[in-house]
C-alpha cells in the first residue's frame, strides 16, 4: 500500500509539473505586456531593466527560475500588485478561502449525506421527488443570483448578517451557505445513486432476511460502499472550494484567493497566474492522494488495484 | 402515492420539453425583429423608437423615472438636430405627473427596459437563442472530442491510454476560468481578423470553443470507462473469435452500446455550459456587450439591483428564463439517464 501511495505521489508531482508547464506556455503566448499594466507608463529603460532582472526575454530561463523559486517556497514578485509579492498575496488570501471552502464542504457533507440516504431509502416517494427537485433547483440557479438573494433577505431585510466584508464570525454563514449549495446538491445526488445501488445488492437482502433492522442495514451495511462515489468526488470538490470562488467572493466581499485567479489572468500578471495555478493543482493532487488513502481504508479490496 | 409521484415526474418531463420547444420557437421566430435591438449601431434607434406594447405589469415609480431619463437622452440627441420644439414638449410632458403616467404607458414594453432604455424582452429573446447555442455547441464539442479521445484511449490501451488519460488529468488540474480567459485573449483578435473584422461573431465562436474545450474531459473519462468495460464483455469476445475485425466490432458493438451513454452526457453538458457562460458573464469575460446572453442579462440585473433602487424586473425575468431553461434541461438529462440505466444495468455511472 505504501508503494502504491508513493506511486500516486510521484504521478501527482508529474501532473503538477505538466499543469505548470502548460500554464506557462499559455502565459507567455498571450498578447499583452504585464509590465505596462500600471497607471503610469513605464519608461523603456526601467522596463528593460525589469525584464532582464526577471529573465522575461528568455522564456526557458524564466520557466526554470520560477520553478526553482517555487521549490524554495518563493513565488516571486507580482507585477499587478507592486506592494506585494506572490507569497504574501497567497498567504493572505488562502487561509480565508480555506476557511470558507472547508466549512462549505463540511456543511455540504453534513446535509447532503443524510438527504441522499433518506431519498434513496424512500426512492420514488414524495420525499425523494422533492429532495431531487430541490437539489436540481440548487444546481440550476447561478450562484451569484442565490448569493444576491440571500444577501437581500438576510442582510438587507432581516439585518441578521452584515452586508459584506470580512473579519467577524457574522460574516461567515452567508458565503459558506452560498458556496456549499452546489456541492450539497451534487453530494446528495451521488449519495442517493450510490445508496440505491448498494441497497439493491445481495448482502443487504441477506442482512434484512436475517432480521437486521432497516436502520442498521442502511447505516451500517449499505453506507460504506455507497459512500465511495461521494468520497471520490470530495477530492476535486474540496480543492475547488478551498481555492475560493470568485463569484461568492465578489458577491459577499470576501478577500479570498478566487479573485486572484481571475484578476491575475486579466492583468497578464505571469507570477501571480503561475502561483495561483500551482497552489490549486498542488491542493488538487494532495486532496486526491488523501482521498485515495481514505478509499483504501474504506474498501480494502482497492489495495490490490493500487 | 407512489403512482402519483411517478406521474408527476412524467408531467415534469413533458413540461420541460414543451417549455424548451416553445422558448426555442418563440426566440427563433422573433429573431428577425429582436436582432435589431442588440446591435450597437442600432442602439440609438432602439432608444428613439422603443417598441410600443401595452404593459402587463404595473410599473413602479422607478420605471417612470427611468423612462424619463431615457427620454431626456433622446431629447439631447434630438436637440443636436435643432429640434427644439420636441425637447420642450417632452420636458413639459415629463414634468407633469399625468404626463409621466401617459408617457410610461406609451413607450413601455412587456418586460420593461434596462438602464440604457433597451427593451428587456427584445434582449431576452435572442439571449435565449445564443445561450442555447452555446450549450449546444459545447455539447457537440464535448461529444466529438470527448468520445473520440476516450474511445481511442480505451481501444489502443497500454502506454497510449496512460498518456492520454494523464493529459485529461492535467487539463482537469487547470482552473477552467483561467483557460477561458487565456483562450479568449489569445484568439479573439486573430480570429476576428480571419473573419474579416466580424469581432462579435469571433467573440461568440471563441466562447463556444473555450467552453466546449473544457467540457469534453468528463465525457472522455466516461466513454473510456464504458469502452473498457465493453471490451471485456462476452459478445465482443465472441465477435472477435468469429473473425470480426476491429472496425466491425466498433461499428457493430461499441457504437450502439455507447450512443445512449453519450446522449445522456451530451444533454447534461448543455445546462452546465449555459451556467458556465453565466459565470463568465458575471466576471465580465463572457460574450462582450451588447450581445445578450441569459447569464449576461442575469449578471447585469444582479449588478443593477441594490437596496435603493428596485429594478426588480431586470433580475427576475432573465433569472426566471435562465433557471427554467436549465431546470428543464436537467430534468430531461436526468430522465434520459434513468431510462438508460434501467435498460442497461451494470457499468458504473457518474452522477
Amino acid at each position: 500500500m505504501t508503494r502504491g501511495l508513493l506511486g500516486r505521489f510521484g504521478a501527482g508531482i508529474i501532473t503538477v509539473f505538466f499543469v505548470y508547464a502548460l500554464t506557462f506556455l499559455m502565459v507567455v503566448s498571450i498578447p499583452g505586456n504585464p509590465l505596462q499594466g500600471g497607471e503610469r507608463k513605464m519608461s523603456r529603460e526601467v522596463e528593460a531593466a525589469l525584464r532582464s532582472r526577471y529573465h522575461m526575454d528568455d522564456n526557458w530561463r524564466y520557466f526554470a527560475d520560477f520553478l526553482g523559486g517555487a521549490l524554495h517556497a518563493d513565488l516571486g514578485p507580482s507585477f499587478s500588485y507592486p506592494d506585494w509579492n506572490c507569497n504574501q498575496i497567497i498567504l493572505s488570501a488562502l487561509p480565508v478561502s480555506m476557511l470558507v471552502g472547508g466549512l462549505a464542504i463540511i456543511v455540504a457533507l453534513m446535509l447532503g449525506v443524510p438527504l441522499g440516504v433518506v431519498s434513496a431509502a424512500r426512492q420514488g416517494e414524495w420525499t425523494d421527488a422533492s429532495f431531487l427537485s430541490a437539489t436540481l433547483t440548487c444546481i440550476s440557479i447561478p450562484t451569484f443570483v442565490i448569493g444576491a438573494f440571500l444577501l437581500y433577505i438576510f442582510a438587507v431585510r432581516l439585518h441578521w448578517a452584515p452586508i459584506g466584508g470580512w473579519g467577524t464570525l457574522a460574516h461567515l454563514p452567508l458565503p459558506v451557505l452560498t458556496l456549499s449549495l452546489p456541492f450539497l446538491a451534487y453530494i446528495t445526488r451521488l449519495m442517493r445513486a450510490g445508496m440505491i445501488e448498494s441497497l439493491g445488492s445481495d448482502y443487504i437482502r441477506t442482512a434484512i432476511a436475517k432480521g437486521v433492522s432497516p436502520r442498521v442495514a442502511i447505516w451500517k451495511h449499505a453506507f460504506k460502499p455507497a459512500f465511495l462515489p461521494v468520497l471520490s468526488y470530495l477530492g476535486p470538490a474540496t480543492a475547488q472550494a478551498m481555492t475560493g470562488s470568485f463569484v461568492v467572493e465578489k458577491v459577499f466581499g470576501v478577500p479570498g484567493l478566487g479573485q486572484h485567479f481571475v484578476n491575475a489572468a486579466l492583468n497578464r500578471d505571469p507570477g501571480l497566474v503561475l502561483s495561483t495555478v500551482l497552489v490549486f493543482s498542488a491542493l488538487l493532487v494532495a486532496f486526491n492522494i488523501v482521498i485515495d488513502f481514505l478509499y483504501t481504508w474504506l474498501d480494502p479490496r482497492i489495495i490490490e488495484a493500487v | 402515492m407512489h403512482q402519483l409521484a411517478r406521474r408527476l415526474g412524467q408531467w415534469i418531463i413533458y413540461c420541460s420539453v414543451g417549455i424548451l420547444a416553445i422558448l426555442v420557437m418563440v426566440s427563433a421566430v422573433s429573431l428577425p425583429f429582436s436582432i435589431r435591438w442588440f446591435n450597437a449601431q442600432d442602439l440609438d434607434s432602439a432608444i428613439r423608437h422603443p417598441p410600443v406594447l401595452k404593459p402587463i405589469i404595473p410599473w413602479n415609480t422607478y420605471h417612470a423615472a427611468l423612462e424619463k431619463s431615457g427620454r431626456a437622452i433622446i431629447s439631447n440627441r434630438e436637440s443636436a438636430k435643432h429640434d427644439i420644439a420636441t425637447v420642450e414638449n417632452d420636458t413639459r410632458a415629463a414634468s407633469t405627473p399625468s404626463g409621466v403616467t401617459n408617457f410610461a404607458y406609451q413607450v413601455s414594453s412587456w418586460l420593461g427596459h434596462d438602464d440604457l432604455g433597451r427593451s428587456l424582452l427584445y434582449r431576452l429573446l435572442p439571449a435565449f437563442l445564443i445561450s442555447f447555442g452555446i450549450g449546444g455547441a459545447a455539447a457537440i464539442m464535448a461529444t466529438v472530442i470527448g468520445t473520440s479521445w476516450g474511445a481511442v484511449a480505451a481501444l489502443i490501451g497500454g502506454r497510449v491510454d496512460q498518456v492520454m488519460m494523464r493529459i485529461v488529468d492535467v487539463l482537469y488540474g487547470l482552473p477552467y476560468i483561467l483557460m477561458v480567459i487565456l483562450l479568449k485573449t489569445a484568439l479573439t483578435r486573430p480570429l476576428a481578423g480571419l473573419l474579416g473584422g466580424a469581432s462579435r461573431l469571433a467573440d461568440i465562436i471563441i466562447l463556444f470553443v473555450a467552453i466546449g474545450g473544457v467540457s469534453w474531459l468528463t465525457m472522455a473519462r466516461v466513454v473510456r470507462g464504458q469502452v473498457l468495460s465493453l471490451k471485456t464483455r462476452a459478445f465482443v469476445e465472441a465477435a472477435r473469435v468469429a473473425g470480426g475485425g476491429t472496425l466491425y466490432i466498433i461499428r457493430r458493438h461499441l457504437v450502439p452500446n455507447l450512443t445512449g451513454l453519450i446522449a445522456v452526457y451530451a444533454t447534461l453538458v448543455v445546462p452546465q455550459a449555459i451556467l458556465q457562460e453565466s459565470f463568465l458573464s458575471f466576471l465580465g469575460i463572457g460574450v462582450a456587450q451588447p450581445t445578450p446572453t441569459l447569464g449576461g442579462l442575469a449578471a447585469d440585473g444582479v449588478q443593477a439591483v441594490n437596496s435603493f433602487v428596485g429594478y426588480w424586473w431586470l433580475i427576475v425575468f432573465p433569472c426566471g428564463v435562465l433557471s427554467v431553461t436549465i431546470l428543464a434541461l436537467q430534468f430531461l438529462g436526468d430522465a434520459l439517464r434513468q431510462s438508460y440505466e434501467r435498460r442497461s444495468r451494470g457499468g458504473s455511472m457518474l452522477v
